[in-house]
């Protein structure tokens, strides 16, 4: 058993947990359903969290082998998803400071040097064209993007 | 009549043509990519087409739902790599074909097997979707409080020996759902005192999150990807005409695709599995299953493209959607105006053009399937670490263009991890869509209900139709456990040998 088997239904529960104290502020009708849910949760997930701890504590060897065997179900933690969860951090962050465009423009090529892709004679035509087609959908969809921080106080 | 044709004079303005062209080759190359289907497709594009006219942005969505269908048997036939659930049993005979030096052969009967699949579930649904309103009609809040009750039972018991988890995802997608202003009394709950979550949790902000940005991350981890595809063009027209002498399997594996398709739960990837072992149990010459026998293609094509479209004949009849993917399709309805069920044909010709739309859109795809089959096969081509950044990018555009707020993203992006982690666990996350988008049918009709009722719940026991639906829910649940102690299944039936391919365990990512 992994952490993220437990770690998943926990945290679904403690959101259900946060939300069920909150239903106190809410007239009988408005918490009804939030109420039964939330307990719901709960319930299911104490359940399940003990039910998959009883099972490791029963059987170790045997769910230890099981994820390790070929072709198990449950695929590794690579540690490129920390890297992937960051870079949207700052590709968000980006965005604000110095609008889409720009920051998906940075976005595509640094990404896949990130991920072990370095022919820059292909990532910065095609992070061109990324950004160019970001602009070209703002246009068509009428969605105006923002601009950035930077670039309009610079403008100002 | 009038209706029919004014639907028709609206879907084949020159601009609607102009976006059913555009989300078909939008959804031919999403498809086309291993592991992305309708459902990523549709969330991706579904915020998009807010600005745009209701007709417009539905007849761009059905396109786009049409063609990511055709567009994953792509990779299945040309790289053994399922394109999407629906498409495993396409690489049976698909890839065999193909290493025979037939790819174009078999991309042939793929695209004319999927469109006539498509022609299919559309004439039911055309058929049907009358007849069953009427129905709807008949039908008051204690019922439908009780069909979207059955409807999330049903998800739960899809999810094979996850029933725990499918009932704690939809639970927890109803729950998020009730952010926002309840719809008896509009009293804000849960929103912190934020403006921003008064409306409640964005939808497609959320969707792109949870099935758009967890997928990138799965990517980016995979890595890789350059994959050699072989010659295709060739053949192509021969694979086209082969179909059209094999009505049997067609009919068959149309029936076999709508009828698992209106029922809930049950999606595409059930639907071309149990086509494919119906019609190898039915050839002569079964021994040729699995080495490139053109009717083991042939039949789940259909099934899985005949399965999408009778999908919607619940979803937009009764209300109710069978699946994830249609599940954001009533959404995008809801979002344009169009309320799916008793009152769908309240909206003058819009309905009808939303008809003639999914038709259209069957033709789009073959005929652009046909014609760019080369070109957009070479997608697959395409280096992960190139591929997800766009994801990205259109995803944080999609999650920003719905209500214009920076904090859009931020929520798409922490749905996006949450999303992640319940995928590298397994969890069946359309339950918690399904969850999501029910929320409002469930809590609405059941205070309707005890309104009308005066307060009784008894009214949930009483009416015929609400206490059959309460007894099959409550079936449909217990089933999982049920199923073993009342029967012993027979080898080599049908059922055990769907049960030992896997499929309906990821139907619900259809």
């Amino acid at each position: 058993m992994k952490y993220l088997d437990l770690l998943a239904p926990g945290i679904i529960g403690i959101i259900a947990g946060a939300l069920l104290i909150m239903t106190a502020k809410l007239g009988r009708t408005a918490s009804l359903f939030p109420k039964i849910l939330s307990l719901t949760i709960i319930v299911l997930v104490v359940y399940y969290i003990v039910e998959e701890l009883y099972k490791n504590f029963k059987q170790p060897a045997t769910l230890a082998s099981k994820e390790e065997a070929p072709g198990a179900k449950e695929a590794p933690m690579s540690g490129r998803w920390e890297i992937m969860m960051a870079s949207m951090a700052v590709y968000l962050g980006l965005i604000y400071l110095i609008g889409f465009a720009a920051a998906s423009f940075f976005y595509g090529i640094f990404l896949p040097y990130l991920g072990g892709y370095r022919r820059m004679k292909v990532t910065i035509p095609v992070a061109l064209g990324m950004a160019a087609l970001l602009v070209l959908i703002g246009k068509v969809f009428n969605i105006p993007l923002p601009a950035g921080l930077l670039i309009t106080s610079l403008i100002n | 009549m009038d209706m029919w044709w004014e639907g028709l004079q609206t879907a084949v303005q020159g601009i609607n043509l102009l976006y059913l062209l555009g989300g078909t080759v939008f959804g031919l190359i999403i498809g086309a990519l291993p592991g992305l289907g309708p459902m990523f497709a549709v969330t991706l594009a579904l915020p998009l087409t807010f600005g745009l006219p209701a007709a417009t942005a539905i007849i761009m969505l059905s396109a786009i739902h049409a063609a990511t269908a055709y567009g994953d048997s792509l990779a299945s036939i040309l790289i053994n790599t399922p394109g999407g659930v629906g498409s495993v049993a396409s690489c049976w005979d698909g890839f065999p074909l193909s290493q025979q030096g037939k790819s174009g052969y078999a991309l042939g009967i793929s695209a004319s097997g999927s469109f006539l699949g498509g022609i299919i579930g559309w004439i039911f649904l055309v058929a049907t979707a009358p007849l069953l309103i009427s129905f709807a009609l008949m039908m008051g809040p204690a019922e439908y409080f009780m069909i979207a009750i059955l409807a999330l039972s049903l998800l739960s018991m899809a999810s094979q020996g996850q029933t725990i988890k499918g009932v704690i995802l939809g639970a927890f997608g109803l729950l998020l759902s009730y952010i926002g202003r309840d719809p008896m009394w509009g009293v804000p709950r849960f929103t912190f005192g934020s403006m921003f979550l008064e409306d409640g949790l964005p939808l497609a902000v959320v969707f792109i999150g949870f099935f758009a940005l967890s997928q990138a991350v799965v990517l980016f981890e995979k890595g890789g990807s350059v994959m050699e595809v072989r010659q295709m063009k060739k053949g192509v027209m021969s694979g086209v005409i082969d179909v059209f002498r094999r009505p049997i399997t067609v009919i068959r594996g149309g029936i076999i695709g709508v009828f698992l398709g209106i029922m809930p739960a049950l999606g595409i990837s059930t639907a071309s599995i149990i086509a494919y072992l119906v019609e190898k149990r039915s050839s002569r010459h079964p021994e040729t299953f699995g080495k490139g026998a053109p009717a083991g293609l042939l039949a789940p094509e259909v099934a899985k493209n005949s399965c999408l479209v009778g999908d919607l004949i619940p979803t937009l009849t009764l209300g109710i959607p069978g699946s994830g993917v249609t599940a954001i399709f009533m959404a995008a309805l809801i979002m344009h105006g169009i309320q799916p069920g008793p009152d769908y044909f309240s909206k003058g010709s819009l309905p009808y053009a939303v008809f003639v739309g999914i038709l259209l859109a069957q033709f789009a795809f073959f005929i652009l399937g046909l014609l760019f089959v080369g070109q957009i096969a070479k997608v697959v081509m395409v280096p992960m670490p190139i591929l997800v950044p766009v994801i990205v990018a259109l995803s944080f555009l999609g999650a920003f263009a719905m209500r214009g707020f920076m904090i859009d993203i931020l929520i798409a992006g922490l749905f996006g991890l949450l999303g992640y982690i319940l995928m590298k666990c397994k969890w069946p996350l359309p339950c918690f869509v399904l969850g999501f988008v029910l929320g409002d049918i469930v809590e609405s009709n059941f205070h309707r209900a005890l309104l009308i009722s005066k307060g009784s719940y008894l009214t949930f026991l009483t009416r015929p139709g609400s206490l059959i639906l309460l007894i099959c829910a409550i079936l449909s649940l217990t089933w999982p456990y049920l199923k073993p102690l009342l029967f012993k299944p027979r080898q080599g039936s049908i059922l055990v040998e769907v049960d030992n391919l896997g499929a309906g365990r990821d139907d619900m990512d259809d």
